[in-house]
């Protein structure tokens, strides 16, 4: 054996300059450097956190209130950085310093000045001989606004959380050097829509007023009408950052055991960062979001919410939203009107008759159309099938494509109009009715009988009471027309079954979605459902919505 | 706490409207021919002896419920014949249900596809129908009842209006004689009415729902009137039928209410061929009474195997549903089926049941004299 040959072993760093001894003692020491700042940085820190909470704020509060104003101050700044829009007012209140804090254009600067204001500059002054002793005492904030301040409502505050949200909310802050403890002042004062007639659910004898986005002025307008201390008011507060305020309203003698309290519940359960409307609410509290149906009843009408109270119904008022809902919510509430009692009750029963017809021709008339003219044409009159066969020979599409064209080229009108400004609108459905309207049928792309018969169809669902339930029946008509197109009327009844199964099984916090509606043990409830009674006859209140209390009358003794 | 109220009881009239909407419902359309067939003239007669004899049936069964009235025949029926007894019994009572549905389900795609839909095959109507009827099966019961009450008022309805247009045709010389003596053919159609009847058994399950809110006598008054009405609404469709065809002409044609209803016309209107009316009112009575038997034989089988939920049971249940109505291929088969279906049915009626109440009798007695 020969004596092999190794090649000579040579140091990492004649090839990697980077990997000598020296380089990485060099890299280390800056290392050690780093570190020494990072914990300096670090200790910083900690003093910075140390000087913002004196003491460690429970869970869920940003900070605690100190007897040092300067350190209040201090605190509330951090928290309400880069909000140019709060206001921080000091001033002299006797020998002590004093802060208000109010939220520019929510909060009445001018109240906060008579109110808060002038009178701690004046009646702690030393110079006013009459309380001038108050100027180097002022013990607590609770004999402050007791015995100082000229305000109406206000509450002393220990928690810092409370603070703040009284001063997003539009309250003015008060704060006395040597307190540790602050006191809102209700002096809210914004920029607001006034009360107005309702958009969609106008009547033509009968009062007009509909809440605005306020909470305040929506409870309002229901206290206004009943002086009853059974109607309770729970104001509840949802979205972790918007704190949005809803309130929930019910009469407490009728109000079915339990209900109120699955209601909060439900509302408790909500987690989302904002509401900004009710509609978003409504999504948490239906037992079937996935349900074409509404399962709430939405209203603009104090009197409307007034009423389904005193039937023993639940009230949601969402802050910041005039749409408010009523719960549980049934077919026969939505196809009622207002008008419905202001009217003769034959009147009123027609029309309502008149409206469960129309919901019928609302989804199932293009369905029909097409069944009999694709399937079944021998159960028209023979001249009238004559007639018909002769249009649709004119037209070369399948009457269910016809139908089809023609419910898109609808929703397509419905949403232009609907998202239009209001003066272009007219202007649209010019376009759109008359012109695409006539012109399809001129160029022989449509039969005429098919534009009557969704005319008819578009008509029925406007003549709904209920908005959402009028587009629950605009979406439900396509899936008719497919079943229409595969099993003619065969497959019409079927749909109809299977929506029909569909309502039946939809509950509205417990309560049936047909409410009384064919239910043999609630026929009490039919004398004010498809037809309406005289108002002699309806002494007993609906058992749909299990009233404590059934008869319409006072409270019950005993 | 979803549901705040949940639907566990029904009151005396919600049961009458189930025993009505359930035996009321497809054999209107398919079994009066063979009725006609067996009666011959006093087809009439035989309705109203079916309508008392199974009314005896149904009064047991309330006479059996009530001896139990927290269970249902599920519970108690091993507790009477024994375990393997029990089952056998409780098997029955689910096989009466399957045979009429598969039974129903044959006709309905045979009658749709003959007047309105010649050209597609029975199995797409079946398919379709029972897609819907799986889809009421799998609520719960207080959907079940709803739509059985929604169905008496609007459908019911419909059908009766729209059939008792068919008396502008009626020639009463067609009726005569009205009272022949054939005790024997009275009799044999009388039993024979099962198959118009049939559906009544369902109060054996229903029963706990009742029982505890409503007495005997009420109930018994109340199914009595049930039974009442039903007598009515077939008695109206033989005399119209016997009425207008002749008891000739009714037995030789496969479905002679259609064709009864066909020759109707409303002189001063636009609406022509009513038997496409009477056929759409048909299809929710038929629909009501299927759906109700299947959510019948879920919960039967949710019981028999202790489970919570009827819905996994119903969505087996289907296909077999499926099959054994497509395999009825041809009339003979059919009605070998409804022959098979009718004696099982009186055998349950009439054997089983009062045999369950004397052993049920017997065992509280001996229950009670051991007790001192």
């Amino acid at each position: 054996m020969g004596k092999e040959k190794y090649p000579k072993v040579m140091k990492l760093s004649t090839h990697i300059p980077e990997a000598s001894l020296e380089q990485a003692k060099k890299e280390l020491t800056r290392l050690k450097q780093l570190i020494a700042e990072s914990a300096e940085f670090g200790e910083e820190m900690g003093k910075i956190i140390a000087q913002l909470r004196q003491v460690a704020a429970p869970f869920h509060e940003p900070f605690i209130f100190t007897p040092v104003l300067a350190k209040n101050e201090q605190l509330l700044r951090v928290v309400f950085r880069d909000c140019s829009d709060i206001e921080f007012r000091a001033f002299d209140a006797g020998s002590h310093k004093a802060l208000l804090i109010y939220l520019e254009g929510m909060a009445d600067a001018a109240n906060l000045e008579r109110n808060i204001l002038k009178p701690l500059m004046s009646e702690t002054s030393p110079a006013n001989v009459n309380t001038g002793n108050l100027s180097n005492a002022l013990p607590n904030m609770k004999t402050i606004s007791e015995r100082i301040l000229g305000a109406a409502s206000v509450t002393v505050l220990t928690k810092a959380s409370e603070a703040i949200e009284a001063v997003m909310t539009g309250k003015g802050l008060l704060l006395i050097d040597g307190l540790a403890e602050g006191l809102s002042i209700a002096a809210v004062k914004y920029v607001k829509r006034s009360i107005s007639e309702p958009d969609t659910e106008y009547i033509g004898q009968g009062p007009n007023e509909a809440f605005n986005e306020d909470l305040a002025d929506n409870i309002v307008l229901i206290r206004r009408r009943a002086r009853d201390t059974n109607l309770k008011v729970c104001i509840l507060k949802v979205g972790e950052r918007s704190k949005t305020r809803i309130a929930v309203l019910y009469v407490a003698n009728l109000i079915k055991p339990g209900l109120v309290e699955e209601v909060q519940r439900r509302i408790g359960l909500i987690k989302v960062d904002k509401v900004l409307a009710s509609a978003k609410i409504e999504e948490f509290l239906v037992d079937h979001p996935w349900s074409p149906f509404p399962q709430s009843q939405t209203t603009e009408r104090p009197d409307k919410m007034l009423a389904a109270l005193y039937e023993g119904r639940v009230g949601i008022i969402v802050d910041g939203t005039p749409a408010s809902m009523l719960v549980p919510c049934t077919y026969n509430v939505l196809m009622q009107t207002p008008d419905d009692y202001t009217i003769q009750p034959v009147i009123a029963s027609l029309a309502r008759f008149l409206r469960a017809v129309a919901a019928f021709l609302a989804v199932y008339l293009p369905a029909i159309y097409v069944a009999i003219v694709s399937y079944h044409p021998g159960m028209l009159p023979t001249d009238m099938a004559i007639s018909v066969a002769e249009l649709r020979a004119r037209t070369p599409f399948p009457s269910f494509l016809e139908a089809l064209m023609m419910e898109i080229l609808l929703e397509l009108f419905q949403e232009a109009i609907v998202r239009l400004p209001k003066k272009l609108a007219g202007a649209a459905s010019m376009v759109g009715g008359f012109v695409i309207g006539n012109t399809v049928v001129q160029a022989g792309l449509i039969n005429p009988l098919l534009v009557v018969v969704i005319a008819t169809t578009a008509i029925a669902s406007y003549s709904m009471p209920s908005y959402s339930f009028s587009v629950a029946l605009r979406w439900l008509r396509i899936p008719m027309l497919f079943l229409a197109s595969m099993l003619g009327l065969y497959g019409v009844i079927l749909g109809i079954l299977a929506v029909t199964i569909h309502a039946c099984s939809l509950r509205s916090f417990g309560e049936s979605f047909l409410g009384g509606m064919f239910n043999v043990d609630l026929m009490a409830d039919w004398k004010d459902a498809l037809v309406r009674f005289p108002e002699t006859t309806l002494k007993k209140r609906p058992k749909e919505f299990g009233a404590q209390d059934q008869t319409r009358g006072g409270e019950q003794d005993g | 706490m979803a549901n705040l109220e949940v639907k566990t009881h029904m009151s005396a009239l919600q049961l009458a409207i189930v025993v009505f909407v359930t035996c009321a419902g497809a054999q209107i359309m398919l079994s009066l021919r063979s009725l006609i067939a067996e009666a011959g003239q006093e087809a009439w007669i035989s309705v109203l002896f079916g309508g008392v004899i199974f009314y005896v049936a149904v009064y047991l069964m309330l006479k059996l419920g009530k001896n139990y009235p927290d269970e249902t025949i599920v519970e108690y029926a091993p507790r009477i014949f024994g375990r393997v007894g029990g089952s056998i019994v409780i098997f029955w009572f689910n096989l009466l249900f399957f045979l009429q549905i598969i039974a129903i389900f044959y006709g309905v795609g045979k009658v749709i596809t003959f007047y309105m839909f010649d050209r597609t095959p029975p199995e797409v109507v079946i398919l379709a129908l029972l897609v819907v009827c799986t889809y009421c099966a799998l609520q719960d019961f207080g959907t079940i009842l709803r739509l059985q009450q929604i169905m008496f008022f609007v459908a019911y309805s419909m059908l009766m209006v729209i059939w008792m247009t068919s008396i502008l045709n009626l020639q009463p010389e067609n009726l005569l004689p009205l009272w022949p003596i054939h005790i024997k053919e009275v009799v044999t159609g009388g039993f024979s009415t099962w198959s118009l009847y049939g559906g009544y058994e369902c109060v054996l399950l229903l029963l706990p729902l009742v029982y505890r809110q409503v007495s005997f006598a009420n109930l018994a008054k109340v199914v009595g009137g049930a039974f009442g009405c039903l007598t009515l609404v077939f008695v109206l469709f033989i005399v119209i039928i016997i009425g207008v065809l002749t008891v000739d002409n009714a037995k030789s044609v496969p479905y002679p209410v259609l064709l009864v209803i066909r020759s109707v016309e409303l002189p001063g209107t636009f609406i022509e061929r009513l038997e496409n009316y009477l056929l759409l009112a048909w299809i929710p009575v038929v629909f009501d009474t299927l759906a109700a038997q299947m959510f019948f034989m879920g919960q039967v089988c949710m019981r028999q195997w202790h489970y919570l939920d009827h819905r996994p049971w119903v969505l087996l249940l289907v296909p077999m549903i499926y099959v054994g109505s497509i395999m009825i291929d041809n009339q003979q088969v059919y009605d070998a089926v409804s022959n098979f279906t009718m004696w099982a049915g009186l055998i349950f009626s009439f054997v089983v049941v009062p045999l369950s109440l004397i052993l049920s009798w017997r065992q509280k007695r001996e229950a009670g004299t051991g007790c001192g």
